[in-house]
């Protein structure tokens, strides 16, 4: 007679399991894990938070896109002025838009990336 | 008349897709061995390079693949033609990667989707939609291969005088031994490096020209008039065209003008209109007024430097509508947004996003420097309309002898990698799009892909009276940048933001908005109004079209509310949590 082969049954989360319940046992975490309503609620007003400042930034972006072209429009002493001999335009345009992109860009990496921090940081510590 | 550049031009030519080669056969057959070529696996490794590219390669290779054609030969030449007014071009260009990194970039990395059409489908869980995406992906991709064969042309012509076929034949036959052999590993490399290869080659010829225009006395390059020739200079027509005069203008003629064949004796064209037959040589004395490719604006100087001045139909609408399409349109260019799938996490993708503003930046100083002098030292290129090769003539007209060659050989070398960069990453993209699905995945069907993809723009110079040469590299890419603003821009951006998206609305928005704009884009390509507002809607349709596709969409998702995917709260969920509060 032959006894059945043991074998070793294992779970991908048994080393979470083995740490003991973290907190109450019934965190934040485990809300998200398992989409409950309060998971729901969660992930929504991470949603809203990163999505805030996103349109933020889009608002800033639109804005000099919007108004730059309509300033050099409804003020074109401003475009006939030179500076060395240079229409203000060209350097306006060409120097001036750009650092501002990149303080833009550089500004809302940081703001999702404490956004998520936050949210991490309330997830492990409600 | 440039024998010497033409051989160094053609050796650094040789240098760089030799290198570029190189690194594909060592990376590409390493990463062929590395894994078992079976099933998805090999696949995948094919497609995204499995993910382990560190954020600045990735922000390099996405920049490197960004540059196109359009921004290397085609900005310079539209400057030269259009000036202050195409300033705004790369102002949207930058700006639509702060966009995209503020909506899409993290998000749709999350998602875990290898092509947008992935996404569509995960997203909304309709094949059909995911359809219609790989159609879109289809032809942004076609419009924006079309102007890199263009330049490619160009740039040989310019070089070597060779028809311009065969540099649409290069270029195709590179990308193709390229993407076949290496997959998507070998490219982030080869893009990252071509990156840098792009910068010195529009640098380096930029600084030294400017060096050599400052010890030239500093001319004054803004005069009263319109644009003059210099010295005595010869125009050889290529192909026919229609050319208007400022003011009388004495030439001597050997050929045919408006019907007339004459053999070397000058003449004095009238102000107005003036056909010329191909192949005709015209003889400008120093100080003649420069006739115009009838398409292009004649300008005064100071209009020229100037934004809004040229007394052209509704530019603040032209501008808005060019900026809008250039910004939004970026966001759903397919093969931009494939290389998220390169990045390790969502953040990483995000970090990589924001660092391709500063590489962009430092590169679109440069371009400016060639179309301004070009307006004094190449204003021959208006005569037939080729200001494409406006890079390519400035450095030789400035430096002669050995230097302007090795020059024009170092710009023509960045200008073939910008094709070829941007073309390889358009056919991944494409080629990915349709194997996943239609040819049922593996790395045959991403080789059948790839055929498909590079053989579809060849076969538009063929057709009767398209008009690709005529518009320009940059003109061409805005079209695509167009029609991409109106179909994958809404459809990211509702399906990564708001949960009402049902594939019904997305699926009509998809084809109002991108139908739109392709058939603008396609009636440009063939002619067209060409004045008052149905030119000015035709040329730039963003404006228009954009927000009623969103329109569209939003009311579609509305009018099916029921149809919401039920699972749609889990996929907001995944693509905005942070992976490492779902992996724990």
């Amino acid at each position: 007679m032959t006894e059945p082969r043991r074998v070793a049954v294992s779970n991908p989360r048994t080393h979470r399991a083995r740490r003991g319940p973290v907190g109450t046992g019934w965190g934040v975490a485990r809300d998200l894990d398992e989409q409950t309503e309060l998971g729901a609620v969660y992930a929504r007003a991470l949603i809203r938070a990163q999505l805030r400042s996103a349109l933020l930034t889009a608002g800033a972006v639109l804005t000099a896109v919007i108004g730059l072209p309509l300033l050099l429009t409804l003020v074109p002493a401003l475009a006939r002025a030179r500076v060395h001999g240079v229409p203000l335009a060209w350097p306006l345009l060409m120097l001036g838009v750009q650092p501002v992109w990149i303080i833009l860009a550089v500004r809302q990496l940081w703001r999702a990336e404490r956004t998520e921090r936050e949210f991490a940081r309330f997830v492990d510590h409600p | 008349m440039i024998a010497p550049a033409v051989a160094i031009a053609l050796t650094a030519l040789i240098v760089v897709l030799g290198l570029m080669t190189a690194l594909t056969t060592v990376r590409g057959s390493t990463a062929l061995r590395g894994r078992p070529p079976v099933g998805g696996d090999a696949a995948s490794d094919f497609l995204v390079a499995s993910r382990g590219v560190t954020p600045l390669w990735n922000a390099a290779a996405i920049s490197g693949e960004y540059i196109s054609a359009a921004a290397f030969l085609g900005w310079a030449g539209l400057l030269l033609a259009h000036g202050a007014d195409v300033l705004w071009l790369p102002i949207g260009a930058v700006g639509g990667y702060v966009l995209l990194l503020a909506f899409v970039t993290a998000p749709l990395r999350r998602s875990g989707a290898y092509t947008i059409s992935d996404f569509a489908e995960w997203r909304l869980g309709s094949l059909a939609v995911r359809r219609l995406v790989s159609v879109c992906v289809c032809v942004i991709g076609w419009f924006y291969l079309l102007p890199q064969f263009q330049g490619a042309g160009v740039t040989l012509w310019v070089l070597t005088g060779a028809p311009p076929w065969t540099g649409w034949a290069l270029v195709v036959a590179v990308v193709a031994g390229l993407v076949l052999s290496g997959g998507m590993r070998s490219i982030t490399v080869v893009q990252a490096m071509q990156y840098w290869v792009k910068v010195c080659a529009v640098a380096v010829p930029a600084i030294a020209v400017l060096a050599v225009w400052r010890l030239d006395g500093a001319r004054d390059l803004a005069g009263d008039g319109p644009p003059k020739f210099p010295r005595a200079t010869v125009v050889r027509v290529q192909t026919d065209v229609a050319v208007r005069v400022p003011a009388d203008t004495d030439v001597t003629v050997r050929g045919e003008v408006d019907g007339e064949t004459r053999h070397g004796r000058p003449v004095r064209l009238p102000r107005g209109r003036h056909t010329v037959a191909e192949g005709t040589e015209l003889r400008f004395p120093a100080g003649a007024w420069v006739p115009h490719a009838e398409r292009l604006p004649i300008q005064e100087d100071h209009a020229w430097a100037l934004p809004f001045a040229r007394g052209h139909d509704h530019p603040l609408f032209a501008t808005y509508s060019a900026l809008l399409g250039v910004l939004l349109g970026t966001m759903g260019l397919p093969h931009i947004l494939m290389r998220f799938y390169t990045a390790t996490c969502g953040s990483a993708a995000r970090r990589t996003v924001a660092m391709v503003p500063v590489l962009l930046a430092l590169f679109y100083l440069f371009p400016v420097v060639y179309g301004t002098l070009g307006r004094f030292y190449t204003p021959e290129l208006l005569v037939t309309g080729d200001t494409d090769a406006t890079i390519l003539m400035v450095p030789q007209r400035l430096v002669p002898g050995t230097a302007g060659a090795l020059l024009t050989g170092l710009v023509a070398a960045g200008a073939f990698a910008a094709f070829i960069s941007t073309s390889c990453g358009i056919v991944v993209a494409i080629a990915g799009t349709v194997s996943q699905r239609v040819l049922r995945g593996g790395v045959a069907a991403f080789r059948l892909g790839t055929v498909f993809a590079l053989a579809v723009p060849l076969g538009v110079p063929l057709t009767p009276a398209s008009d690709v040469g005529a518009i320009g590299a940059a003109r061409l890419v805005t079209l695509a940048l167009t029609v991409s603003a109106c179909s994958l821009c809404p459809l990211l951006l509702l399906g990564i933001w708001w949960r009402g998206l049902t594939a019904a609305g997305a699926g009509a928005g998809l084809v109002v908005g991108g139908g739109l704009a392709v058939a603008a884009a396609v009636t440009r390509l063939f002619g067209g109004p060409q004045d008052g507002w149905p030119a000015a809607l035709l040329a730039q349709p963003a404006m228009a079209i954009v927000p009623l596709t969103f329109a569209v969409m939003v009311a579609g998702s509305l009018l099916t509310r029921r149809r919401v995917p039920r699972r749609a709260d889990r996929a907001l969920a995944r693509l905005h949590l942070p992976e490492e509060i779902i992996n724990r």
